[in-house]
């Protein structure tokens, strides 16, 4: 470990803008070494020391998805930085927001276009809201058909060129009171339009799991973390509703793709780390395997030639 | 959020839990994260050592002895005084300045045991076990309050360049009176490439063992169990994550829905936006 006054990178910054831009990038890379168990303490404690971050690390850190029930529809959706205004959320059910915006709002600039923020909070437009609507509806499908059970929510936001959305699906599952585990689907999608009746959609999509395990016979076990990826799709758009298919067909593919990738990381790569830790077969054995195949492979290279 | 503000000291006192949670072999890189969140070198340094000192010895850091090719490790059952730590096999202190994080100085240093004897056999078999199982382990054996002997074991693998970290992590403390061999299990894991995935896990164990005057006799039974005991443990978690990959997982997201067909979207949009519009115009 570096000294702090050893000679090393990163010398003190005293530039009020450098040093908000290093403390951001610290605190990211922070964020993806610590263990993805503590994500919400650890982000807790990072906004304590650098509060003038608040709204760079809450739109930057993806954190476990938490439920909330509509007040108005009695129907449960997921909240998070998106449909986050102050400390209220809006609702993809009956668009409200919980607690209501009232009239005390300390316009924090969170507008995405920069424009005022109005004491209503964002809304998206009457059109997109319509589409919303249908999203809502589709992916709450598409989240019975794959996931069975959990809550799903999407919401999109107007850009210049086109629009924005999210879709977030979480499921809980709870065997036991000794093994927990939750799944959280977090996709992040911008959709620019392109010329004739093509659309353009970029897609970031990250999942978190986590899994926990505590009991007398195998001690406590907590395995947990979150994947990312990004696609890129262009796809024909005959009417508004199929930017929901082409969004739809992007996220079930991404996430499935995904969910391969998970159980190869979760129980294939980290068993083989472990394994290197310590040798579950003497390495003796292990050794000579190793031998017997490299001479294998050598009495075998010749007659390939 | 905050409209008041903390003094650099709460900051560092709170910005070093972050320390003692940082993956295996990623200290420093959280060491220089913290570095830059906080821009206070002179701050940082005055109030840092306690907790480098308390991590160096939760996880038995691996430090070379001079002038030898040996290592030994920094814990709590080899320290003497505050910076001060034994290696009961090359009968040496050395001084660590957990700081700069090396060793200043090393000297002579034995104390009169009736339990060497027993120490050394026992060290003898787990230099033995460690060949056997761990690819870079690192095993010391000490005495303890003229009763225990306790050995402290270490698999680490760093792996940066393939985005993983890992340390395995052991101690068992065997009463010579009682004949109680106690141990604890750590395994922290990391894998970082396309994202963040940590395995934190821990097991304790307590077992009896029969006590013998035979002092070579004890030793191999010691270090048998301990190597018993691991393997056990070493099972437990390649099951789990069989169990967890064939059930668990299957639980969360299914692969193709239960038609085993992907999903209709044009049908679902038809019939979902049929329906919206209908409760929309309500």
């Amino acid at each position: 470990m570096s000294a702090p006054h050893s000679n090393s990178a990163s010398p003190q910054i005293s530039h009020p803008e450098d040093e908000a831009e290093q403390q951001l990038d610290c605190a990211l890379d922070l964020m993806r070494r610590l263990p993805p168990q503590n994500v919400e303490q650890n982000l807790v404690t990072l906004l304590e020391i650098v509060p003038e971050l608040t709204e760079d690390l809450l739109s930057s850190i993806d954190q476990p998805l938490k439920v909330k029930i509509d007040k108005k529809t009695g129907k449960e959706y997921l909240i998070c930085d998106y449909n986050r205004d102050g400390d209220s959320y809006r609702s993809p059910w009956s668009n409200k927001y919980d607690p209501p915006l009232g009239t005390n709002t300390d316009a924090d600039g969170y507008d995405v276009d920069g424009a005022e923020a109005e004491d209503e909070g964002t809304f998206p437009s009457p059109e997109l809201r319509k589409l919303e609507v249908s999203a809502n509806a589709a992916f709450e499908t598409y989240k019975e058909l794959y996931f069975n059970g959990g809550v799903s929510s999407v919401y999109l936001w107007d850009l210049e060129d086109g629009f924005a959305g999210v879709v977030l699906i979480k499921k809980e599952c709870n065997e036991s009171a000794n093994a927990k585990g939750s799944w959280d689907s977090i996709h992040v999608v911008e959709v620019l339009k392109k010329g004739g009746r093509l659309a353009l959609y970029k897609l970031t999509s990250t999942i978190m799991l986590y899994t926990l395990t505590d009991s007398k016979t195998g001690g406590s076990m907590n395995l947990s973390g979150s994947l990312s990826n990004q696609e890129i799709r262009e796809a024909p758009v005959d009417e508004p509703s199929s930017h929901i298919a082409n969004i739809g067909r992007l996220i079930e593919d991404a996430e499935t793709k995904m969910r391969n990738k998970l159980e190869s990381v979760y129980f294939g790569k980290i068993r083989d780390i472990l394994n290197e830790l310590r040798s579950p077969e003497s390495l003796k054995f292990e050794r000579q395997k190793g031998l017997l195949q490299s001479e294998l492979l050598g009495q075998l290279r010749p007659r390939k030639e | 959020m905050n409209s008041y503000s903390l003094s650099v000291e709460e900051k560092i006192e709170r910005v070093l839990t972050f320390l003692t949670s940082s993956p295996p072999g990623e200290e420093n890189d959280v060491f220089n994260d913290i570095r830059g969140i906080i821009n206070d070198d002179q701050a940082l340094q005055d109030n840092i050592v306690p907790t480098l000192t308390k991590l160096s010895i939760e996880r038995f850091q691996v430090v070379d002895i001079p002038d030898t090719a040996l290592k030994t490790m920094i814990t709590q059952y080899n320290q003497v005084e505050d910076n001060k730590y034994v290696d009961f096999n090359t009968k040496k202190a050395i001084v660590f300045d957990h700081l700069r994080e090396k060793v200043v100085s090393c000297e002579d240093y034995e104390e009169e045991s009736t339990l060497e004897e027993l120490r050394s056999l026992v060290q003898k078999n787990v230099v033995g076990y460690l060949e056997d199982r761990y690819q870079e382990g690192v095993g010391c054996t000490f005495i303890v309050d003229d009763s225990k002997v306790v050995v402290c074991i270490v698999g680490n693998k760093f792996n940066p360049e393939n985005f993983w970290n890992g340390s395995w992590r052991s101690s068992w403390i065997f009463d010579t009176s009682s004949g109680t061999i106690e141990g604890k299990v750590s395994v922290h894991i990391h894998y970082y490439e396309d994202g963040n995935v940590q395995q934190i896990s821990n097991f304790d164990f307590n077992e009896q063992l029969n006590l013998t005057d035979d002092n070579s006799e004890l030793a191999s039974s010691i270090v048998k169990k301990i190597r018993a005991l691991e393997q056990q443990y070493h099972r437990s978690l390649n099951d789990h994550y069989s169990q967890l990959s064939q059930k668990t997982f299957k639980a969360f997201r299914r692969m193709l829905p239960i038609t085993r067909n992907k999903v209709d979207w044009d049908k679902i949009i038809n019939y979902k936006i049929g329906e919206s519009i209908e409760n929309m115009s309500k």
